[in-house]
């Protein structure tokens, strides 16, 4: 028994020497390196614009780097037909991903180049009627398994951004089509529920401001009347979905309070007598709470357990005029929180990393603030006025590359939502 | 009859036949009497005036009083809360600079092992574990955390370190959702009351006890927090908790 055991330990190590000249998850590819994508192009007006969409997504993961192919490789690369895998080798391609649409479905076969086979065969149901919303949602969810296919995480194409803009709260996709409105009065600060399924923001009325929850598929509104008066700002939602996180505020000070959704008291959650905390942002695992506090005289991030124990600076706290750390967002791997912080003057946005306290600024340009993660714990939307006016943004804290996610004047405050459930 | 009549008629006129001097006399007895009148008003309105004046400025010397009294009352609670959040500020400084120190000392301890641990040449001191261990937990790796806080325990009981990681055993039981253990360990700690972290573990207990449904027990035990540790944070919390628990 004890040999068998030791034979098998030896051939897991002699397995794992044999594969140490690269990471094996999909695709066979050098750690650092993002693979080459051929991306063949199926025919017709949807099929045009899905292999558009899909190249977009694969593109905006930052993942891969999809190879542009155009028409002079379908030929050899026809759904099918056996891939000129030798060209594609030559190109630069690890791997090779092949759309078609029939009956309804659109489809995807995933090769890997280097081992010259398929490895994965990918189709989701497509609406009829056209590139419509819930069609370019399907689309979005077959890239992000394709993504998850090649490199062994998923996408975040079908994921939905909600923010503020001229009061109202709106939904964005994730490639910046389809805006629209979901909130008919004043709407800030929306957050997610982790299904995807509701949204919380703070409402302005005339007796203050309220938390208002909107259930989005049956277009229900209720409000979190817990603390009825004074100050409730900057919801967020517990993992479970059954409590909302808030800052409440009455003469004396802001803290945070939690409440069930279904109604019942607010309890405390943070002492800060008299000082200002703010911008709550619940953990992964559900136990702790990261904020914004002013109780040293200039915002910083703090974090302490849901039950209001074991409260603890963040980052060193800041002793000069300058000093302003706010907004912080947890991560969904847990790893990191992001936040806005305030550099000779102007607002960034930074990454702390929750492993070893290491903090690292990732923009530069205008200001910058009011970051979100996506459900990949890699990109985050943000505020920035980079442009002259105040417009979401994405960047992929990996690599630093940004991208341009509104051209709407005046948006801010977004909240990277969930991966959207798939349609049967 | 006609004498009588005579009398009828004249009688009265005798009283109006006064002579001209007699009602001059009577014109400046009454005038006389005016001008006494009037000047008697005169005085009259001027010592009222004078009563108003005086009332005014007592009043205004009242006001300007009770405004003098709100501004000092509203300078010394401006004053008060000034030195109330410098108070907090400082605390949390000081927490700052404990947390500063802590890691500090288990710097010192990774480059000269020896110092500090005078069991095991080279093997990390109580503080470098209790770091090691922090970072652990922080990580979400409860149960490495765990095992660094129990060999710290068995190690370096006597250490200023020690109360802590006694403490944090508790809080890798419950990041691992072992509530039941955790619950243990943290009456542990109350056998520490000095422990920098007895007020925590306390309240902790109390909750543990409120979620299994004993809500009398977890009522006591809210109650002895505030007792026994008025100034901590846990003791507001069970304040709250306390108005709140049926």
């Amino acid at each position: 028994m004890r040999r068998t055991f030791v034979a098998l330990i030896v051939a897991l190590v002699a397995a794992r020497a044999q594969a140490q000249p690269g990471v094996r998850i999909g695709l066979t590819y050098a750690p650092g390196v993002k693979p080459g994508v051929v991306l063949t192009l199926v025919g017709g007006v949807l099929g045009d614009s899905a292999s558009v969409i899909v190249r977009r997504d694969l593109d905006f993961g930052d993942r891969v780097t999809v190879i542009a192919a155009g028409g002079t490789l379908s030929p050899a690369t026809t759904q099918g037909k056996v891939p000129n895998y030798a060209l594609l080798a030559k190109l630069g391609a690890a791997g090779l991903v092949q759309l078609e649409i029939a009956n309804g479905r659109l489809r995807s076969t995933v090769h890997d180049v280097g081992a010259q086979r398929v490895i994965d065969t990918l189709s989701v149901a497509t609406p009829a009627g056209g590139p419509t919303r819930a069609w370019r949602a399907a689309v979005h969810r077959l890239s992000d398994e394709v993504e998850r296919v090649l490199t062994g995480t998923a996408g975040v194409a079908s994921s939905r951004m909600a923010y503020v803009k001229a009061g109202r709260t709106w939904l964005v996709d994730s490639d910046g089509a389809f805006p629209e409105a979901v909130s008919d009065g004043s709407a800030l600060s929306p957050a997610w529920r982790r299904d995807g399924g509701a949204l919380a923001w703070t409402t302005l009325t005339s007796a203050g401001s309220r938390i208002q929850i909107k259930e989005l598929a049956s277009g229900r509104v209720q409000s979190l009347v817990a603390t009825p008066d004074g100050l409730n700002i900057t919801p967020t939602w517990t993992n479970d979905g059954n409590a909302i996180v808030y800052a409440h505020g009455l003469e004396n000070g802001t803290d945070l309070w939690i409440a069930s959704v279904t109604g019942g008291e607010a309890r405390r959650v943070t002492v800060g007598r008299g000082s200002d905390n703010t911008s709550p942002t619940v953990s992964p695992d559900g136990r702790r709470v990261a904020f914004t506090s002013g109780r040293t005289g200039h915002p910083d991030l703090y974090v302490a357990d849901l039950d209001g124990t074991n409260t603890d600076a963040l980052t060193d706290i800041g002793l000069d005029e300058d000093s302003y750390r706010a907004g912080p967002d947890w991560s969904g791997d847990g790893r990191a929180i992001a936040f806005a912080t305030r550099i000779s003057g102007q607002f960034q946005v930074a990454v702390l990393s929750l492993r070893d306290r290491a903090v690292r600024v990732l923009t530069s340009d205008g200001k910058n603030e009011d970051p979100s993660w996506a459900p990949d714990g890699r990109h985050l939307v943000f505020t920035s006025t980079r442009t002259g006016s105040s417009e979401l943004w994405v960047v992929d804290s990996e690599s630093g590359r940004v991208r341009q996610l509104t051209r709407d004047r005046g948006a801010r405050l977004a909240a990277w939502g969930p991966r959207l459930p798939a349609t049967p | 009859m006609r004498a009588a009549a005579f009398v009828l008629v004249v009688l009265p006129m005798a009283g109006c036949l006064a002579t001209q001097t007699d009602v001059k006399a009577l014109q400046a007895d009454i005038a006389v009497l005016r001008a006494e009148s009037h000047r008697a008003d005169s005085i009259r309105a001027v010592q009222v005036a004078s009563i108003l004046s005086g009332l005014k400025l007592v009043s205004d010397t009242l006001h300007g009083v009770q405004s003098r009294l709100g501004k000092m009352a509203g300078d010394t609670k401006g004053d008060m809360y000034a030195m109330q959040q410098q108070l907090i500020q400082i605390q949390e400084l000081t927490g700052q600079s404990q947390r500063r120190i802590q890691e500090m000392r288990a710097n010192l301890e990774d480059r000269a092992p020896g110092v500090a641990d005078t069991t095991r040449s080279g093997a990390p001191g109580p503080n470098q574990l209790l770091q090691l261990s922090l970072d652990q937990l922080r990580r979400g790796s409860a149960g490495a955390a765990r095992a660094g806080f129990t060999d710290l325990l068995a190690r370096f009981a006597e250490s200023d370190a020690a109360p802590l990681a006694q403490f944090y055993v508790g809080e890798a039981f419950a990041a691992e959702g072992n509530t039941a253990s955790a619950d243990s360990v943290y009456q542990l700690v109350l056998k520490t009351p000095k422990s920098p972290k007895a007020s925590t573990a306390l309240y902790k207990h109390a909750l543990v006890l409120i979620a299994r449904g004993d809500a009398a027990a977890g009522k006591a035990a809210l109650s002895e927090v505030v007792k026994q540790y008025p100034q901590s944070d846990e003791a507001v919390l069970a304040q709250d908790r306390l108005k709140t628990l049926k």
